[in-house]
C-alpha cells in the first residue's frame, strides 16, 4: 500500500508556458557560457531546470506533512486539513459524527468544507487506508525524467521557446542558435565593408564566418564562437549579405552577386494560383498527380520513407529555366535551412563526377543551377533524371541517364504561322532516357518564349489552352485518348499549371471524358 | 420547433456519464431492493433480512477516503458480491452487466467509454443500448 502520489499533472509539459524564471535562467546560462546555444540544447536545459525546480517543490510538499489528511487521525472541528488525493485542496473540519461500517470499528466521519465550496465527508480514526502512508514522489510516466521529457515533448517545447524568445528583444538567433544581444561583440561598418570586399573578391561567396573573420582581421582571441556569432548577427542585419548555408552550417554570400534566377523566380516558373476543389479530382488520379513531382502541387501523397534515389521527369518550364522542382518527394534530397531562404550547395554529375553549384530556393520551391548540365547532357523536356544524396553532406548527385544517341519519333512543338503552338510527331535526336508520354522536343525555345509571353499578356484562359492542347494531342493518337501526363507536359509548354487544377478541370468541365487508366478524351462536340 | 422553445433532451455521447436512478424503480412499481436481493445467496438473504437492509452504512472510498452512505444491501453487494468473478461473466447480458458494474462502482456514474473498457465491450454498442427510448433497469444519463 502506498500513500497518495506526488507527481506533476499529466498535461504539465504539453501546456507548459515559459515564465520569467525560465527566461532568467536561460539568460543567466547564456551569459555565463558566452556561447550561442542551439534551440534543442536550450530546450534540454530548460527541461532539466524545470524538472529540478518541480522536484524541489514536490519534495517540500512531501516533507510538509503537518496538516495532510490521514484517515488514521482523529480530527477536531475547526482544524484545517490538506487533501493530497483531491489535488492538494484545503478544507476545514466543520462537523463530526460516529461512522457506521460493519468492516471497521470506531470509525469516525468528519464533515469538511473544502475550499471550492463543496462539503464532503471523510473517514477518520480508520487504521487501514492507503492515505495513511506519507505521500511519495511518483514518476511512473517519466514526467520528471529530463531525457524522457525531451524525447516526448522536446520539439514542442523548442517551438514554445523559439516563439517566446522571438517576441522579446533580449535574444538574437542565427541559424537556430540563440544568444543574449547584450553580449555581442561590436562589429562596425568598417568591418562590414571589408567583408563585402572579401566576398566580392571570391565571386560572391560562399565563405564561412570563420573565413570572413580571418580575412577582415577581427581579432580571434577570446571566445571565437562569440566573435563568429556577433559577425553573423551583424551580417544578418545588413541587406548586402545573404546567409546561404544548409541547416547547421553558416555560409555567407554577397546578395548582389547571387544569380538573378535565385533572387527572382524565373518567369516560366511563376504561377498564378487557380482555385479548385481537390474533391473534384478523380480518386484514381490523386496519387498519380502526386508522383508527377510538381513543386506547386498541393496534392499530398503517401508519406512513406524517402527512397535512396528518385527519378524525376522534367517539364518544359524547368528545362528552360535550368531548374528542378522541389516537390514533396524531391525536397528531402536537398539541403534545407532554419531561416535562410536560399541555400547554396554542390551538385555532382553522377556520370562524370563533375561538381557544380546549385541553389535551393525555398519559398518558390525550386533548385537552380542546372542550365549548363542540361545543355551538356542534351537533356530535354521529358528526360528522366535521377536524384541521389551525395556521400558528403550538402552534396546532391544528379544523373542525366545518357545513352547512345538515336533518332526517335517524338512529339515536337512548332510555332504555326498564326503564332500558336503546333504539336507534331517528328524524328528527333535523343541521347537521354526519357518518358514516352512526357517527352517533347523543343527545337525553337526562343519562339516558345514569345508564345508564353503572348499567353501571359493576353491572359489566355487556362480552359482554352487545355481544350486546344487536348485536341492537338488527340490527333496524334489513333483512338484520340490522351494520357494525363502527356496533357500535363504539353499544357506546361505555354502556361505554368500544376496537376491539381488541371485534374479538377478535366473532371468538372463538360466536354472532357475520363476513359480510365489515367486517359482523357475530348467529346466529339469539342473536336 | 416553436420559436423560443428549447431542446429538453440532450443526446448522450460515449462520454456522458450514466447512473442507476433508483426512483425509476419506484415510478415503475418495482422494488430494486427485491431485485438486488435476488443476487444474494440464501444464507446472506436470510441474514440481511434479519438485521434489516435499510440501515445506512458509511462506504469508504479506497482512493480518497471520502464517505458515501449506502444501505446495507448495497454495501454487501458492492464490497462483497461485486468483487466475485461470477458477478459479471461473459454470458451476462449487456444491460445486466452494466447494471451490475454501476452497482459494483457504488453507483458512481460511468460513461459508455468507461463501461466499455471495464466490460470489454464496444462503447458504441453500450451507448446505443443506453440512449434508446427504453430505460433498462433505471440506468439513465446524468443530466
Amino acid at each position: 500500500m502506498s500513500g497518495s502520489p506526488i507527481t506533476l499533472p499529466p498535461d504539465y509539459w504539453e501546456s507548459l508556458q515559459l515564465n520569467d524564471q525560465d527566461i532568467e535562467y536561460l539568460y543567466n546560462y547564456l551569459l555565463e557560457t558566452e556561447t550561442p546555444c542551439p534551440i534543442n540544447e536550450i530546450a534540454k536545459l530548460l527541461i532539466e531546470d524545470r524538472v529540478g525546480r518541480e522536484k524541489f517543490t514536490l519534495a517540500a510538499r512531501q516533507n510538509d506533512t503537518g496538516n495532510l489528511f490521514s484517515p488514521k487521525n482523529d480530527y477536531q472541528v475547526g482544524e484545517t486539513v490538506i487533501f493530497p488525493a483531491l489535488g492538494w485542496r484545503k478544507g476545514e473540519v466543520i462537523g463530526k459524527r460516529q461512522g457506521h461500517n460493519p468492516d471497521t470499528t470506531d470509525l469516525q466521519v468528519i464533515q469538511v468544507a473544502l475550499e471550492n465550496g463543496k462539503v464532503s465527508e471523510f473517514a477518520s480514526n480508520l487504521p487501514v487506508h492507503k492515505l495513511n502512508d506519507a505521500p511519495k514522489i511518483q514518476d511512473e510516466s517519466g514526467m520528471l525524467d529530463p531525457e524522457a521529457v525531451f524525447g516526448k515533448y522536446g520539439a514542442l517545447i523548442a517551438r514554445k521557446i523559439d516563439a517566446q524568445l522571438e517576441s522579446g528583444e533580449d535574444f538574437v538567433r542565427i541559424a537556430g542558435s540563440w544568444f543574449p544581444k547584450a553580449l555581442l561583440v561590436d562589429i562596425n561598418t568598417g568591418h562590414l565593408n571589408l567583408v563585402e570586399a572579401v566576398l566580392d573578391m571570391s565571386g560572391g561567396g560562399p565563405l564561412s564566418t570563420s573565413q570572413l573573420l580571418e580575412a577582415v582581421g577581427i581579432p580571434l582571441e577570446g571566445n571565437s564562437s562569440l566573435n563568429e556569432f556577433s559577425l553573423d548577427y551583424a551580417l544578418w542585419q545588413d541587406e548586402r549579405f545573404d546567409e546561404v548555408g544548409p541547416a547547421g552550417q553558416i555560409l555567407w554570400y554577397l546578395h548582389r552577386l547571387e544569380p538573378a534566377e535565385v533572387l527572382e523566380t524565373p518567369a516560366l516558373l511563376k504561377y498564378h494560383p487557380i482555385e479548385y476543389n481537390q474533391a473534384d479530382i478523380h480518386p484514381e488520379m490523386l496519387e498519380f498527380g502526386y508522383k508527377l513531382d510538381d513543386e506547386l502541387s498541393d496534392i499530398n501523397g503517401d508519406p512513406t520513407a524517402t527512397p535512396d534515389e528518385l527519378e524525376v521527369r522534367l517539364i518544359y518550364p524547368h528545362w528552360r529555366a535550368g531548374t528542378l522542382p522541389l516537390s514533396h518527394r524531391l525536397s528531402p534530397f536537398f539541403p534545407t535551412a532554419y531561416q535562410a531562404p536560399r541555400i547554396r550547395f554542390m551538385l555532382v554529375n553522377g556520370e562524370t563526377g563533375k561538381k557544380f553549384p546549385g541553389w535551393v530556393v525555398r519559398g518558390p520551391r525550386y533548385v537552380y543551377g542546372l542550365k549548363e548540365f542540361y545543355a551538356e547532357n542534351d537533356v530535354f523536356p521529358g528526360s528522366i533524371l535521377t536524384i541521389k544524396r551525395g556521400a558528403v553532406p550538402g552534396e546532391v548527385i544528379i544523373k542525366a541517364n545518357t545513352k547512345r544517341e538515336v533518332r526517335e519519333w517524338l512529339r515536337t512543338v512548332l510555332i504555326g504561322s498564326d503564332g500558336n503552338l503546333v504539336l507534331a510527331m517528328l524524328k528527333q535526336r535523343a541521347s537521354t532516357f526519357f518518358d514516352d508520354r512526357m517527352a517533347i522536343a523543343v527545337p525553337e525555345p526562343d519562339a516558345l518564349d514569345a508564345v508564353w509571353e503572348k499567353n501571359r499578356k493576353e491572359k489566355t484562359p487556362v480552359e482554352k489552352i487545355v481544350v486546344k492542347t487536348l485536341r492537338d494531342l488527340s490527333k496524334l493518337t489513333p483512338q484520340g485518348n490522351v494520357h494525363f501526363s502527356e496533357l500535363y507536359a504539353a499544357v506546361n509548354l505555354s502556361r505554368r499549371i500544376p496537376p491539381g487544377p488541371l485534374l479538377a478541370l478535366l473532371n468538372t468541365r463538360p466536354g472532357f471524358t475520363y476513359v480510365g487508366n489515367h486517359h482523357y478524351k475530348l467529346d466529339d462536340a469539342e473536336k | 420547433m416553436l420559436p423560443g422553445s428549447q431542446f429538453t433532451l440532450v443526446k448522450p455521447t460515449i462520454k456522458t456519464p450514466f447512473y442507476i436512478d433508483f426512483e425509476w424503480w419506484q415510478q415503475n412499481d418495482r422494488s430494486w431492493r427485491v431485485y438486488l436481493r435476488s443476487y444474494l445467496s440464501e444464507e446472506d438473504r436470510q441474514r440481511i433480512e434479519s438485521v434489516g437492509d435499510e440501515q445506512l452504512v458509511d462506504l469508504i472510498d479506497s482512493e480518497t477516503a471520502e464517505i458515501r452512505q449506502v444501505d446495507g444491501l448495497q454495501h454487501l453487494l458492492i464490497t462483497d458480491y461485486a468483487s466475485r468473478p461470477e458477478f459479471i461473466t461473459g454470458t451476462t447480458s449487456v444491460t445486466e452487466s452494466i447494471f451490475r458494474l454501476l452497482l459494483a462502482n457504488g453507483n458512481v456514474p460511468l460513461s459508455p467509454a468507461e463501461i466499455g473498457e471495464r466490460l470489454g465491450r464496444d462503447p458504441l454498442t453500450i451507448l446505443r443500448t443506453l440512449s434508446g427510448p427504453r430505460i433498462f433497469k433505471g440506468i439513465r444519463p446524468l443530466s
